[in-house]
């Protein structure tokens, strides 16, 4: 009881500052979104003013309608379809690869995965390069261009091919009887599906998300 | 899209702090969205 009490005078003050903090933080935000109500001719006529005295909504209707200078809805709408777009090919093809690297057996494939880490060098360095190839493609000032590089990160295929390799091959020795019969695409096919998308199915997420 | 509101209002003459501040305004909200909709997958996913 007595320590709840000797706790009270602590709180009070920890609640006085988060209260001032709370305020400090909110004013401008409450000053910006009533400025957004605001006609020009009265921001400029009363200065700084927390509410506005007549609210209107002309500088909505002016962003909304404005498809020539600044078209928000279609910026917006870009930016949509470019991020979806490189997020699911991501997803695609770094699951496709890393499963080639950890879970497919090859020639030199050890090699050839190190020989293309090496490769996944600083992004400023390749920033010249990356837009000649982009130019050279016909790519510039189109969405193809925001798209398509990166699409095979190295640290996305790491990261997948790494997680991959955890998983106990075993699993997937339930389609040995297509390793028999010589079909080893078949095999690798089916075990992508049903073992590695399944158990990898996290990680996808987890890297669409980001 | 916040290269533009920040030229509209502090760029040099006349700042046109309305239309900057519903254009922060509507950002705000689109973020809020993509938040709203990330937040329910990521739940949905979880249970």
């Amino acid at each position: 009881m007595n320590t709840q009490k000797k706790h009270i005078p602590s709180m009070v003050i920890a609640y006085l500052f988060l209260i001032v903090l709370c305020i400090i933080w909110v004013i401008p935000l409450i000053f910006s979104f009533a400025t957004s109500f605001r006609s020009q001719t009265e921001i400029v006529s009363t200065g700084f003013r927390l509410l506005p005295v007549n609210w209107i909504l002309d500088n909505y209707v002016a962003i909304l309608t404005n498809t020539s200078t600044a078209p928000i809805m279609q910026w917006l709408w870009n930016s949509m379809f470019i991020a979806v777009t490189h997020t699911v090919l991501v997803v695609i093809v770094v699951s496709v690869t890393a499963y080639g690297y950890g879970r497919m057996r090859f020639k030199y494939r050890d090699r050839i995965f190190i020989f293309d880490g090496d490769l996944d060098v600083s992004g400023v360095v390749n920033l010249i390069p990356s837009y000649k190839i982009i130019e050279t493609f016909g790519w510039v000032n189109s969405s193809l261009a925001m798209i398509i590089p990166g699409l095979a990160g190295m640290g996305n295929i790491f990261l997948v091919r790494q997680f991959m390799k955890g998983i106990p091959l075993n699993l997937t020795s339930q389609h040995e009887w297509m390793v028999q019969m010589n079909l080893q695409f078949c095999r690798d096919h089916r075990s992508f599906d049903q073992t590695c998308v399944d158990r990898c199915r996290p990680l996808f997420f987890h890297r669409f998300m980001e | 899209m916040m290269m533009y509101i920040r030229s509209l209002a502090f760029s040099q003459g006349e700042s046109i702090a309305g239309m900057a501040s519903a254009m922060a305004v509507i950002l705000g909200l689109i973020i809020m969205c993509v938040s709203v909709f990330q937040y329910f997958l990521l739940d949905r996913s979880n249970t």
